[in-house]
């Protein structure tokens, strides 16, 4: 692990490769705003709130920073963490921030300490076996009237996933050329269309498979096909392989109402066919 | 500045500096294995009992890290304010595997959002010298909270003593033709720096330090060599240093611990301004 934090290239590549992810992978501005709009209602009178963020995401932590919260970002990856700042517009309230590496799922933290846990995305990483334990945590790590405020993404059915899927391939085709946000659109679509209903999960691994198949709806030049996918892939290698544990609604509004209340459940403005923007609070 | 710049200069130029330069150190500067032993003699009964005995370690020193290797079940968390500190020190362990497990925090010690009561055993090496003395208490306070009640806090620490007092020119006489080696620059260090004579308010200034010996070295130009190395580790010299009285030192410890067995440093040139100190917590 140290040797690849070593060089400056890996830090400023990672952080590059960031700068070209778009919504929906990261958070749209309109995403944002729903997430303050939560945040404010909840810290409204706290000078100084404690706020916890899963992952390195530098859009939460500007969040953060502008109400002046003292913030800990939690994150496997301690390059992240630090490559992300680059990315912060309150770059000096990056470096105030408590870091952590480790797991979120068994990262120990002081129970019944934080305001608000912000998490972008993040629902999908928990594997299934630990889904149940990483809740109770998040649980335990708030204070009694905390929320933890996070997107999520999930499977709605196979129908409407070829659907979504083709439509965004009809809207790419159209356009000589694409933006970051559809090749953000596609890449979601494709690893939500790869899901297997056994294991519950989908990943990147089979990005050609499933966009060749689609592709085959419409009338395109292999070329055209071609050079989208190889857009495509320039930002979001299907390798290596990640695995992406992919609940259906149900299942996920199931496991969130075990230990948080459903406070509001909005769909995310950035692409409003799959995720949506919850303020869960504490049981 | 560059972004590139910017992140190689906070981040990784700092640490590559800082990992070199604790080359030039031994003991006592540096834990030796003499009190690695004693280390493990204090905090092994703890850690017996336990079947995933939980430690933080205070700092990043690497021997202490490599020490609980063998701890293989053991939950190792690292907690250190300088994020580069970490990164240096992980350099210079010898079991490089044993950082995959660990879990690191860059925090301050008295703020660390850990978990109440979660851990077994606390190790630091003369943590207490490079805290403010007016925040020990706060320090000591959240050691104990930490800490659960049958869990230890084991750290070598620093107390000022009347009987070891040294004159810094006799010192440096000492030293004006020994080969400039890691030995005599610890040693030096130790003897001109740490057993300087008391002032009140018990800081060990740097800044002053160094005007001593840019008076030494104008009528004695031939320690310079010795001294560039102590420059090339401690310049712009504005780290201070904090002690008190054995008797001080143990009184403000009690408040917060019972002192269960103390080991005494033996044959170094802190022998007689150190203790390693096995403290349980007093709930």
């Amino acid at each position: 692990m140290t040797k690849q934090i070593h060089g400056t290239k890996y830090w400023t590549d990672l952080a590059q490769w960031w700068r070209k992810v778009a919504p929906p992978v990261r958070p749209s501005k309109s995403d944002i705003k729903i997430y303050e709009r939560f945040l404010k209602k909840v810290i409204k009178n706290k000078k100084q709130p404690k706020i916890l963020i899963l992952g390195a995401t530098p859009e939460m932590r500007d969040l953060a920073a502008k109400y002046r919260a003292e913030t800990t970002v939690c994150d496997i990856s301690l390059e992240m963490i630090i490559a992300m700042i680059q990315l912060m517009t309150h770059k000096k309230a990056g470096q105030k921030e408590v870091w952590v590496k480790a797991s979120w799922v068994t990262v120990p933290l002081k129970h019944n300490y934080y305001d608000v846990i912000l998490a972008d995305g993040v629902i999908c990483n928990i594997p299934w076996s630990e889904v149940n334990q990483w809740w109770k945590h998040l649980n335990q790590l708030l204070k009694p009237k905390g929320v933890f405020i996070t997107r999520a993404f999930c499977f709605t059915s196979r129908n409407e996933i070829d659907k979504s899927l083709n439509n965004l391939i009809k809207k790419i085709l159209k356009k000589r050329n694409p933006l970051a946000t559809d090749f953000g659109q596609l890449k979601i679509t494709l690893e939500i269309a790869s899901y297997n209903s056994k294991t519950r999960t989908g990943s990147n691994a089979k990005y050609r498979e499933l966009f060749f198949k689609h592709i085959e709806n419409f009338s395109v030049f292999q070329t055209k096909a071609n050079k989208i996918y190889r857009q495509l892939v320039k930002i979001y290698p299907p390798k290596p392989v990640k695995v992406w544990r992919i609940p259906t609604r149900a299942q996920r509004e199931k496991e969130i109402k075990k230990y948080f209340k459903i406070i509001f459940g909005i769909p995310s403005p950035s692409f409003p066919t799959i995720p949506t923007i919850y303020l869960l609070k504490k049981k | 500045m560059t972004k590139k710049e910017s992140t190689s200069k906070k981040f990784i130029d700092p640490w590559k500096t800082m990992a070199n330069n604790w080359n030039l150190f031994c003991s006592p500067g540096r834990p030796s294995s003499r009190n690695i032993l004693d280390y493990e003699k204090l905090f092994q009964s703890t850690v017996k009992k336990r079947k995933n005995p939980k430690i933080l370690i205070l700092g990043a020193t690497p021997e202490l890290r490599d020490l609980l290797n063998k701890f293989k079940k053991a939950e190792v968390c690292i907690c250190d304010i300088n994020i580069e500190m970490i990164l240096a020190m992980t350099e210079l362990m010898k079991k490089k595997k044993a950082v995959e497990r660990e879990i690191w925090m860059k925090a301050n010690w008295k703020d660390m959002p850990l978990k109440k009561d979660y851990y077994d055993v606390i190790l630091g090496d003369y943590i207490t010298s490079a805290f403010p003395l007016k925040d020990h208490a706060e320090l000591f306070n959240k050691l104990r909270s930490v800490l659960n009640k049958n869990g230890c806090f084991v750290s070598r620490i620093f107390f000022y003593n009347p009987d070891a007092v040294e004159d810094f020119n006799q010192v440096a006489d000492k030293y004006l033709n020994k080969k400039v080696t890691p030995r005599t620059i610890t040693d030096f260090w130790m003897e001109a720096y740490f057993r300087g004579p008391y002032r009140k308010g018990g800081v060990l200034s740097g800044k002053r330090f160094k005007e001593k010996m840019n008076i030494y070295v104008k009528k004695n130009p031939k320690i310079k060599p010795l001294f560039n190395k102590l420059d090339q580790i401690l310049l712009p010299y504005n780290k201070d240093y904090n002690f008190c009285s054995l008797k001080q030192t143990e009184k403000s410890l009690k408040r917060y611990f019972v002192i269960k067995e103390k080991l005494p440093e033996i044959n170094t040139t802190l022998s007689k301004n150190t203790f390693i100190y096995k403290l349980s917590p007093k709930k």
